[in-house]
């Protein structure tokens, strides 16, 4: 494949791990933080921002000690081949169940709003149409379309603002009160939203301007730490915990409860520029994932490899029974991610005691 | 085969747009037989057709029941995604009404914006009456839709929409309000708006009327502008029965702050409006000490009745200022200790109201 259309800048690595956060995490996170931690979520949304925030930099810190290697190599390099290569396998499988199980919550999105008799097969296949187009074309495109979506997120707090006279401000008080270990037992449901900053790992040697990357990276976790805890204190402000703890998609929501001058309702605006957000997600995953098995097995036939992660996506998303086990899966999600995480922590420390590659 | 999916794509949920009939609002009553007494008004856009408004009613216990059994009658396939407002009549409001309003949330198609509106009377009764009115517009949706708009603008019902009522009724410490009409004959026909349905939780327990409305909203933080019509600033030496001041309240700030005093919530609220005389006399000039004195016998007639709302309030056991929620939030040590439906009644008031005149029109 030619090298170029590979090729991506720091701020294109910044889009690209914003939208593997924002777009499906944001969906559930309001009512979830609602249900374990009440009006505290926006804490919780914070804390965890903060925890992602350091292993970023760890992870940035770490990828700036091999330069030109993305973490597979590191891991061989560090690791040895059998034990390296099994953990690349491991992250791998981590990419094919959490593809699947966004795809899903995607499909169901689609389906509970707005097509209800559509078959789930003829959705998912629609959603991921334009997802393997990208994906074809190279990670600079799937980059730039991830950089178009800064429209989407700042449209979305705009039409927020407009809610601003139905939220009450004693809605998140007192500060506080579900306590410590609540809101970093809530960390299990924060952490699945926060999923997207691991994907650096992958696709860093592909940045071109590696001197800013650790920057951008870091304006990537602080922004989406922001956009959630904007979006989930409005949700606790507007609704309050109990109710909020009773709605599927707190977003949709709040846009269904603004009503303007001529269009009326406000949610069928939200669907049309929060479904390609939700895309962006989608994307970030099914690339790293489609480009990470072509590293790994040094796969040739790219187009093939490509019909066959469409094909076991599709069977992964169908894995969760209902919508209600789709919690469940994420939740499983969140702790392959964790687990994910931790390895390249440990790898990182692993790193501090041997020799940098700088070429 | 992509290609024929992707044309495909919607026709299964395909709705046509000429054969759906949008119901404009809902209504529920009380009926017999353990049955809620329901009713659709859904716009007629046939040209032939003799009346604009089809009103389909049935008795059912699910919304979702009655709409079925509205297919078997109505010549539009019901869709609920322009619903303007919900009318609930009082005697069902008595009842507990929180979930009449589950299907609007629970629905992603429909919005959550109707108004929620309390009828005296029978919703279904108005409506057939208001189909006939021929000096108002012809489909009463959009006349009870604008005239609860008009309304809210000038403050004498609140805005309540169906997230609202929710939000409130689902909040310890805070209930919802709701406005009221009621068909009238004896001022000219028409639909009259006449104040606010009080709840405790979902349930009614009251109702003010459009005086009291505004300053209830004041002391909630919710006042748009409004008139205030003073019956204590009188005009002397009047033959005639005009009588009174007509000050238009154009703005107000509100300060609110609970205490826990001898374990007694005292609730300090200031209120500061700022206002215009609209109507008042005009036989003698009027001048600095003049306006000084209607401005403070202005504030003792706001506060007076400022006054008597909150006493009615706490005698019917309903907080739509949300006292309870100030106590949660700011003392939630003693919120956990007290049943807030029985300390409520015994709360201080501390009212103070101050009255800036900003001007008096083009005369004095």
């Amino acid at each position: 494949m030619n090298d170029t259309r590979q090729d991506i800048t720091s701020v294109q690595l910044m889009a690209f791990t914003i939208s593997g956060a924002i777009g499906v995490g944001i969906l559930l996170l309001p009512s979830l933080l609602a249900e374990e931690v009440g009006h505290d979520g926006w804490i919780s949304s914070l804390v965890g921002g903060f925890i992602c925030l350091i292993v970023t930099v760890m992870i940035m810190l770490l990828l700036r000690r091999y330069i030109n290697k993305s973490i597979f190599q590191i891991n061989i390099l560090l690791y040895g081949k059998i034990f390296g290569y099994i953990l690349n396998l491991f992250f791998i499988v981590y990419l094919i169940f959490i593809t699947g199980i966004t795809l899903r919550i995607f499909e169901e999105v689609t389906n509970i709003i707005i097509l209800k008799l559509t078959p789930a097969l003829v959705t998912t296949v629609l959603i991921i149409l334009p997802t393997i187009y990208a994906t074809s074309k190279g990670l600079k495109v799937v980059c730039r379309f991830s950089v178009l979506l800064f429209i989407a997120y700042f449209i979305l707090i705009l039409s927020l603002l407009l809610a601003i006279h139905n939220l009450r401000f004693t809605y998140i008080m007192p500060i506080g009160k579900a306590g410590f270990i609540p809101i970093i037992k809530s960390m299990k449901v924060t952490i699945y939203s926060y999923l997207g900053f691991e994907l650096a790992t992958l696709i860093y040697p592909n940045v071109k301007d590696k001197e800013k990357a650790l920057k951008y990276m870091v304006i990537s976790i602080i922004f989406t730490t922001i956009f959630f805890t904007i979006v989930v204190s409005i949700s606790t402000m507007l609704f309050g915990e109990i109710k909020l703890s009773m709605l599927v998609f707190p977003i949709y929501n709040i846009e269904q409860s603004i009503t303007v001058p001529v269009l009326e309702r406000l949610d069928t605006v939200f669907i049309l520029f929060w479904f390609p957000t939700m895309g962006g997600t989608i994307r970030s995953y099914f690339f790293s994932l489609y480009y990470s098995i072509s590293m790994l097995f040094n796969i040739k036939r790219k187009k093939l490899l490509l019909a066959i992660v469409t094909i076991i996506e599709i069977i992964i998303s169908r894995i969760p029974e209902n919508f209600e086990a789709i919690y469940r899966y994420s939740t499983y999600s969140g702790i392959l991610g964790v687990i994910i995480i931790s390895i390249i922590i440990i790898t990182f420390f692993i790193s501090l005691f041997k020799k940098k590659v700088l070429a | 085969m992509l290609i024929i999916m992707i044309s495909f794509v919607g026709c299964w949920d395909q709705k046509i747009y000429e054969d759906s009939g949008f119901a404009l609002q809902i209504g529920y009553e009380s009926s017999s037989a353990g049955k809620i007494l329901m009713s659709f008004t859904v716009p007629v856009v046939d040209p032939q057709a003799k009346e604009p408004v089809e009103l389909v009613y049935s008795n059912a216990n699910l919304l979702r029941e009655f709409r079925e059994d509205a297919k078997k009658t109505s010549s539009k396939l019901i869709e609920g995604g322009k619903i303007q407002q919900i009318l609930i009549s009082d005697s069902l409001a008595y009842k507990g009404i929180n979930n009449l309003l589950e299907l609007i949330e629970r629905e992603p198609t429909d919005p959550s914006t109707p108004y929620v509106v309390i009828v005296e009377g029978s919703p279904k009764t108005m409506v057939e009456i208001a189909k006939n009115f021929i000096d108002k517009p012809p489909r009463p949706a959009f006349y009870i839709h604008k005239l609860l708009e008009n309304n809210i603008k000038s403050s004498y019902i609140p805005e309540t929409r169906v997230f609202q009522f929710s939000n409130a009724y689902f909040s310890p410490g805070i209930d919802p309000i709701a406005p009221m009409i009621k068909l009238q004959f004896d001022k000219g026909k028409g639909i009259e708006v006449t104040g606010s349905a009080l709840f405790a939780g979902d349930k009614m327990v009251g109702k003010i009327d459009t005086k009291q409305t505004p300053l209830l909203l004041a002391m909630m933080g919710k006042m748009e502008k409004s008139t205030f019509i003073s019956k204590m600033v009188v005009e002397t030496n009047s033959e005639n029965e005009k009588s009174g001041c007509a000050v238009g309240l154009n703005a107000v700030k509100r300060k609110i702050s609970v205490n826990i005093i001898d374990n007694i919530p005292v609730v300090d609220i200031y209120l500061n409006f700022k206002v215009n005389i609209s109507e008042f006399q005009w036989n003698k000039i009027y001048d600095e000490s003049i306006q000084n004195s209607i401005e403070d016998i202005l504030s003792s007639e706001m506060k007076q009745n400022c006054e008597k709302v909150l006493k009615y309030t706490q005698e019917v056991g309903s907080d739509p200022i949300g006292i309870g929620d100030i106590v949660r939030a700011k003392h939630n040590s003693y919120w956990e200790k007290v049943d807030w439906n029985n300390t409520y009644k015994n709360v201080i008031f501390n009212i103070k109201v101050n009255v800036n005149i900003s001007n008096h029109g083009s005369i004095r």
